[in-house]
């Protein structure tokens, strides 16, 4: 076989392999990331697409949870509020019943009903960041504004979810009316006005009607109170399934985003290797000619 | 026998044609590096009336390897263009987490925002600017592979002008061969050159003719040279995106290019970038439809029914460089329609808008719209990774052959310094004979 001069251009060739393979490991040492395209490796290009929607998706449910957290938060303070209030109506109006009470201290218990009354008022119109959270879907409106002597709620009847994971939501902003009045013929805050008034005139039987309000009253805000810590207590154990999934998702990413930095370093060792060999070989191969030795 | 004036001159001859070994050797040393060039050969025979007599200077030549070389080259260089052409492509579509995946799922988020807070003015500014950045996204990359595209449309022009020069030269080459009969080498290592360049380009078939000359076809037998005479490509600005359309006496070739660095750029241009630009166009059509159906179903922060959250779009094709936020909302977030019911507060249908990241309406239902886009990042990289592979194993067999030719064909400066100790070596014998002859006769001279 004859041998020509051309060989050093096979050597050439293997110093260019060589030097692609040292500048791929190097790349991936100083990136840190296993392919520099998508042609490097397109299933871990495709699958690593994936795993970044699902952690995307999962971190969107988080951020909602952070909100929707702190929306309930708020919701179960004012709950509690309305709770206490009516215990408080109820000790005062159990106060201010019976004949032996004098009217001055039935006027003093009615003006107490009074104040309950615009606690409660001011409990259910909270609004965080401008949102009511008791007018149910209609949370730019006040719940409960008094119009004409009227109690009147201008929320509706909807009730506002927001999801924390697939099939599954929590309610961020309550009907209002459901709350005081439920199925009763006034709201709370009429019966308030109404308590005050029987108890002004000493009206046993308004009273009555008063004090079987108040307990209807609230056991609906008790039962509220109990769905909002469902729903607090269930955010809670969801962000941690969430906190599992993607961390899931994030290891199957790094698996096929991120190098190897152990193989990465021998990678590039050898790399290192083939290349001076390559080298070396190319000088050898490029001294060695008859010439010097012809004289 | 030839007396001593005889011998003189034959040894006179002798000398003559060991300096020619020399120039050969010279000639083959000095061409060490030229591309093209085939080693030349001394012939020498015994002459007649005694002594040395040279017969030419013949290059060394295996018509049936650079044959073999010619029709390897296409299939290589075809691998090359288009690895080289999808290499661009896929740098424009970005790395995952960089790119579109990546604006679909901030877009998304949102929407997830404004489900939280359907009355905010920030959320609602939030899913605009998203829908445009968007919107924004998809016109890059769609203009991206357009430009690919116009790219590999413009190396075909220069390509083919390429094939049209180097066949008016193979042309000027034959007529230039057949005058100059057995002398001729210097031109023949140009013609196989510009031979070699072509089928690069192209995928040619020579023959050779008994008169030197030789005749290329193309494209399954269009003649591109015959003899003298050479017959160029057009080139035709196609409507409607005016890419180049090769035809040749009338005829439209552009079909069957198939091989040769023209048959991958036509491969990435008509048939790899338009698929990519498709999907693309399913993409962004899908996101469009799917988004404008939810949003029409809800109604705006004034109560009033949703209209298109993006401007309608008229078919798939070019969907993502048409796609834009319709301008009425884009002008006024309010109009994002968040509520299923007409109250301000409620959030159902931007919860429903947030859960199409998730909903499989691609594909015939079958992928989300990540899932889309894996798939398109997937189909280039893989496309860009068989070409690369391709290349590899081609250029293998190209350099195994051309090793086999220039086993043949190459100068070796080894072979070479040995050639020229020996020529040196027969020269400095015959002078000496001829100085021995000359003083014989001398001393015939001065017996005389």
């Amino acid at each position: 076989m004859r041998v020509t001069f051309n060989n050093l251009n096979d050597g050439l060739a293997a110093l260019n392999v060589a030097a692609a393979a040292l500048d791929r490991a190097q790349d991936q040492l100083a990136t840190g990331k296993r392919f520099r395209a998508a042609s490097d490796d397109p299933d871990a290009a495709q699958r690593s697409v994936g795993s970044r929607a699902e952690i995307s998706t999962l971190d969107a449910y988080t951020r909602t949870a952070a909100s929707a957290e702190s929306r309930l938060t708020t919701i179960d303070t004012m709950l509690s509020a309305v709770v206490e209030r009516i215990t408080e109506a109820r000790v005062t109006t159990t106060s201010a019943r019976g004949t032996t009470a004098t009217p001055q201290v039935r006027e003093a218990a009615a003006r107490q009903l009074e104040g309950i009354r615009d606690a409660i008022l001011g409990a259910v119109n909270t609004s965080v960041g401008g949102t009511y959270l008791f007018a149910g879907g209609q949370t730019l409106s006040r719940p409960y504004v008094q119009t004409g002597g009227v109690w009147t709620y201008q929320g509706d009847a909807a009730t506002v979810e927001v999801a924390m994971g697939t099939d599954r939501t929590v309610t961020v902003a309550l009907d209002g009316q459901a709350l005081l009045q439920g199925t009763d013929a006034n709201n709370l805050l009429t019966e308030l006005d109404q308590l005050a008034a029987a108890i002004r005139a000493g009206d046993a039987a308004g009273i009555d009607a008063g004090m079987a309000a108040l307990d209807r009253a609230f056991s609906r805000a008790v039962r509220a109170q109990s769905y909002v810590g469902t729903d607090l207590n269930g955010i809670e154990e969801n962000q941690q399934q969430i906190a599992a999934l993607r961390l899931a998702s994030q290891k199957r990413l790094s698996k096929d985003e991120d190098a190897d930095m152990a193989k990465a370093a021998s990678d590039l060792a050898r790399a290192d290797t083939a290349y001076r060999a390559a080298l070396g070989a190319i000088s050898t191969a490029g001294r060695v000619s008859l010439m010097d030795y012809l004289r | 026998m030839a007396g001593l004036f005889g011998t003189l001159s034959m040894t006179s001859r002798a000398l003559e044609a060991q300096r020619m070994g020399l120039t050969v050797t010279g000639q083959n040393i000095a061409n060490l590096n030229t591309e093209g060039y085939a080693r030349r050969r001394l012939l020498l025979s015994e002459a007649l009336i005694g002594g040395v007599q040279v017969d030419g200077v013949r290059a060394q030549r295996d018509r049936l390897l650079e044959a073999r070389v010619r029709q390897e080259l296409p299939a290589e260089s075809r691998e090359a263009a288009l690895a080289d052409t999808l290499g661009v492509v896929e740098v424009a579509l970005g790395r995952p987490g960089a790119s579109i995946d990546q604006r679909l799922s901030a877009f998304f988020d949102s929407f997830s925002a404004l489900a939280s807070d359907p009355t905010s003015a920030v959320a609602r500014a939030g899913v605009v600017q998203q829908g445009r950045l968007l919107a924004q996204d998809f016109h890059d990359i769609s203009s991206r592979l357009a430009a690919a595209q116009r790219d590999a449309d413009t190396q075909v022009r220069a390509s083919v002008s390429n094939v049209n020069t180097l066949a008016a030269r193979v042309a000027r080459l034959n007529v230039a061969i057949a005058a100059a009969g057995e002398d001729a080498e210097a031109l023949q290592d140009e013609r196989e050159l510009a031979l070699q360049e072509l089928s690069e380009i192209a995928d040619v078939s020579v023959i050779y003719r008994a008169d030197g000359a030789v005749d290329v076809s193309v494209a399954g037998g269009r003649a591109l040279v015959m003899g003298e005479t050479s017959y160029a490509i057009d080139v035709t600005s196609a409507p409607p995106a005016g890419l180049a359309t090769l035809s040749m006496d009338g005829v439209d070739i552009t079909a069957s290019m198939t091989r040769g660095r023209i048959g991958g750029l036509l491969d990435a241009r008509d048939t790899r970038i338009p698929a990519y630009q498709q999907r693309l166009d399913e993409l962004a059509y899908g996101v469009a439809t799917a988004i404008n159906t939810t949003h029409q179903s809800g109604f705006d922060l004034n109560g009033n029914a949703g209209g298109t959250f993006f401007s309608p779009l008229a078919g798939v094709a070019g969907a993502a460089a048409a796609l834009q936020v319709d301008p009425a909302v884009d002008a006024d977030p309010s109009l994002v329609a968040a509520s299923g019911t007409g109250a301000p507060g409620d959030n159902q249908v931007a919860r429903a808008l947030a859960d199409l990241r998730g909903a499989r309406t691609m594909n015939g239902g079958t992928a989300t719209f990540a899932d889309s886009w894996g798939q398109l990042v997937y189909h280039v990289g893989s496309d860009t990774q068989t070409a690369l592979a391709e290349q590899r194993s081609r250029q293998e067999v190209v350099v195994q052959v051309e090793r086999l030719r220039d086993q043949v064909s190459g100068v070796s400066l080894d072979e070479e310094s040995a050639q020229m100790i020996k020529f040196q070596r027969a020269y400095e014998a015959n002078a000496r004979f001829f100085s021995t002859v000359n003083s014989v006769l001398d001393t015939l001279m001065n017996m005389v």
